[in-house]
């Protein structure tokens, strides 16, 4: 598979493998707590704290999506991680900045990956129908926007996967495949706005029925609770 | 019937400048009426359709003439008013979602009619198991189901359907009609495209039947006027002795992450000059199962052999293509400018030979594929849904191709439910809760 396929695989595994399940299903500030813990633990200690979350994170990635997720997650998380611990490596080797040793550049990357797992996971656990239902009381005409962005992103990736799968039966190399893939989205946007034309000029006038789960908000708070105890420790200990 | 029809409309030209325009059309749908328009591929059926919603106008299109919906010019109405009035069900039903979870989607499209839902309704319409689904995983089939339940439970006056039959299994297909009958009964009008008309003569539809942009007729429905060809002989024989596999699947398991196994231990294998027919309800895994066998897919456990290239041609045409005419297209695949241009003509394509794929119909862009395939000469054949939206005249051309690659030794495996196909198939294999059983 061509790297860019292998990329666009990564981003759809990582946001839109799953529904609107899991920790999509766990109540909005639960969400924030969860958010300001995790950066908090990163904050008062930067080099264990990047450890513990990279553990917590796959815990919760394994119990609430799929080891795909992690395995996903991770690998997308790692090129920036991979990328700023290799620069600032050779650039010091170099003498272009100050020099680094192998094992601070090992923690550059452990704490940049972490960094962006935590963003991966906190932005896997937006639910975009409770977004659609916020804007219905806030600005009612936006409503329709995320549920749609949900639904056209993957779409268009799904598309792109398969418009290079078949480009490489077709024998076409993948940066001839790139222009016909992106046309084929450009298609698909229009005939969706011409299709649904008059939907998408409504408004929505009731919001969309969504449940919370009870497992994934226990999980989640579980691992608030070990952030929490964490910070505890380092504050007081 | 009342007075007054729910849509009058009287069309002098519509269509999209320079390349196909529909021309004096004149149509009245009354309450409780069913109007079915059918007519040749490329005759203008789907264009008529956005001309009559009032779309067309999105993509370039234009109309001149008068459309009245409930005695009022169509213009006027409120795209709220004409939202939770009128359904469109489109050929290609991927296009028509908005939502990113079934549920959602089905909410979605219900709130904004005004109406609250009860997505648990989903399951009379075979989408029980689907309910929490993302969308972009559906099959085709499902995406119809799911339109149908917006399009019937938004309960509009009007229900506009083009071919809104073509990715579903035969039980759907038998329930989705009584549907129509029920709306009918209670008032509503509906008016369908469809290239096999008399799939619903029992409902004793009004016909219109479009040649060439124009109204060839418009009246009670009549078997004559419906335009048929001869069903063509082919020579079935595949002249070497040579019984060579070209695909062996052995033990396929393959599951979607997160979900259980959609084939569980499936076993497959075609030979030289075969055509074999992969049929099953829809989300049973035909497409799963084709991309499996082309590589697209690798299966969580299993193996496939292949001894010659495979390609696969999806069920939207659309991804298959990688230039932006058909000529280009053709001509990538043959190599040879005259060949190009000489079975673009045979299948009836050389009239949009030099027009940007966006405005050719779902039938030609689907034969384009086909031809394209064809014409590039690989050794096996994966076709999803390939007759999808032809009548019998494109079909013809179909069977043609087919026949062609099977007397040169190719194989061909093809998931679909259109029942036409039946007779021409070598072996058919059912695909049901995850097993393949072949006959």
């Amino acid at each position: 598979m061509s790297l860019i396929g292998v990329l666009v695989g990564l981003v759809y595994k990582t946001f839109f493998l799953m529904g609107e399940t899991s920790y999509r299903k766990t109540p909005t500030l639960l969400k924030l707590l969860f958010t300001i813990t995790s950066l908090t633990v990163l904050i008062y200690n930067p080099y264990t704290g990047s450890i513990i979350i990279l553990v917590l994170v796959s815990v919760l990635g394994f119990l609430g999506y799929t080891g795909k997720w992690v395995y996903a997650s991770l690998t997308l998380s790692s090129i920036p991680g991979i990328w700023y611990a290799l620069t600032a490596f050779i650039l010091g080797l170099a003498g272009l900045t100050q020099s680094i040793t192998l094992i601070q550049a090992l923690w550059i990357y452990i704490r940049t990956t972490t960094i962006s797992y935590l963003i991966l996971f906190i932005a896997s656990m937006i639910s975009p129908t409770k977004i659609a239902n916020m804007l219905l009381h806030v600005k009612r005409e936006a409503a329709t926007t995320p549920i749609l962005l949900w639904r056209i992103t993957p779409y268009g990736l799904t598309t792109i996967m398969e418009s290079l799968a078949i480009g490489r039966l077709k024998k076409e190399k993948t940066k001839t495949r790139i222009a016909p893939a992106m046309a084929s989205l450009i298609e698909y946007g229009e005939l969706v706005k011409e299709i649904n034309y008059y939907r998408l000029m409504s408004e929505l006038k009731y919001p969309i029925p969504i449940k919370n789960s009870v497992k994934h908000t226990i999980i989640l708070l579980c691992g608030i609770i070990a952030e929490g105890a964490f910070i505890t420790h380092y504050v007081f200990c | 019937m009342l007075d007054k029809p729910i849509l009058r409309a009287e069309i002098i030209e519509a269509g999209y400048p320079g390349y196909f325009q529909i021309r004096n059309i004149r149509i009245d749908v009354e309450p409780g009426e069913l109007l079915v328009v059918t007519g040749r591929s490329g005759s203008g059926k789907t264009t008529l359709i956005k001309t009559l919603l009032g779309i067309i106008n999105l993509s370039q299109g234009y109309y001149k003439g008068k459309i009245e919906f409930l005695g009022k010019d169509l213009k006027k109405h409120s795209p709220r008013e004409i939202y939770s009035k009128i359904s469109y069900i489109p050929q290609d039903p991927w296009y028509a979602i908005i939502g990113h979870i079934v549920y959602v989607e089905y909410c979605h499209a219900l709130s904004i009619a005004g109406k609250k839902c009860e997505p648990k309704k989903l399951a009379e319409y075979g989408l029980g198991d689907h309910i929490e689904h993302i969308t972009y995983g559906l099959s085709a089939g499902q995406y119809q189901k799911l339109l149908w339940a917006e399009s019937f439970d938004r309960e509009t006056k009007l229900v506009v359907m083009d071919e809104p039959l073509v990715y579903l299994d035969t039980s759907s297909k038998n329930y989705f009609g009584k549907l129509v009958a029920k709306h009918l009964d209670k008032g509503g009008s509906v008016i369908i495209v469809d290239h096999m008309p008399e799939t619903w003569k029992s409902l004793q539809p009004k016909l219109l039947v479009l040649n060439n942009g124009e109204q060839a007729y418009c009246g009670p429905y009549r078997e004559d006027v419906v335009p048929r060809p001869e069903k063509p002989v082919f020579d079935k024989t595949y002249s070497s002795k040579k019984e060579e596999e070209l695909v062996i699947a052995k033990n396929i398991f393959f599951s979607y992450p997160g979900t259980c196994d959609i084939l569980k231990g499936v076993n497959l294998m075609i030979r030289k000059g075969e055509i074999l027919g992969i049929k099953g309800v829809n989300g049973a895994g035909k497409t799963t199962l084709l991309k499996i066998i082309a590589g697209i897919y690798k299966p969580r456990k299993g193996v496939v052999i292949r001894n010659g290239y495979p390609i696969y041609v999806p069920e939207n045409p659309l991804l298959y293509f990688s230039y932006p005419t058909p000529y280009e297209e053709l001509y990538s695949a043959s190599r040879d400018p005259m060949r190009a241009v000489k079975e673009a003509e045979k299948y009836g394509l050389k009239r949009v030979l030099k027009n940007p794929l966006a405005v050719l119909s779902t039938g030609e862009k689907r034969r384009l594929a086909l031809l394209a395939a064809y014409l590039s000469g690989y050794d096996i054949y994966l076709l999803d849904e390939p007759s999808g939206g032809l009548d019998t005249y494109s079909l013809n051309n179909l069977l043609e191709i087919l026949f062609d690659l099977k007397r040169k030794g190719k194989g061909i495996i093809i998931a679909s439910h259109d029942p036409r196909l039946d007779e021409y198939y070598d072996r058919i294999c059912f695909l049901h809760e995850g097993r393949l059983e072949c006959h």
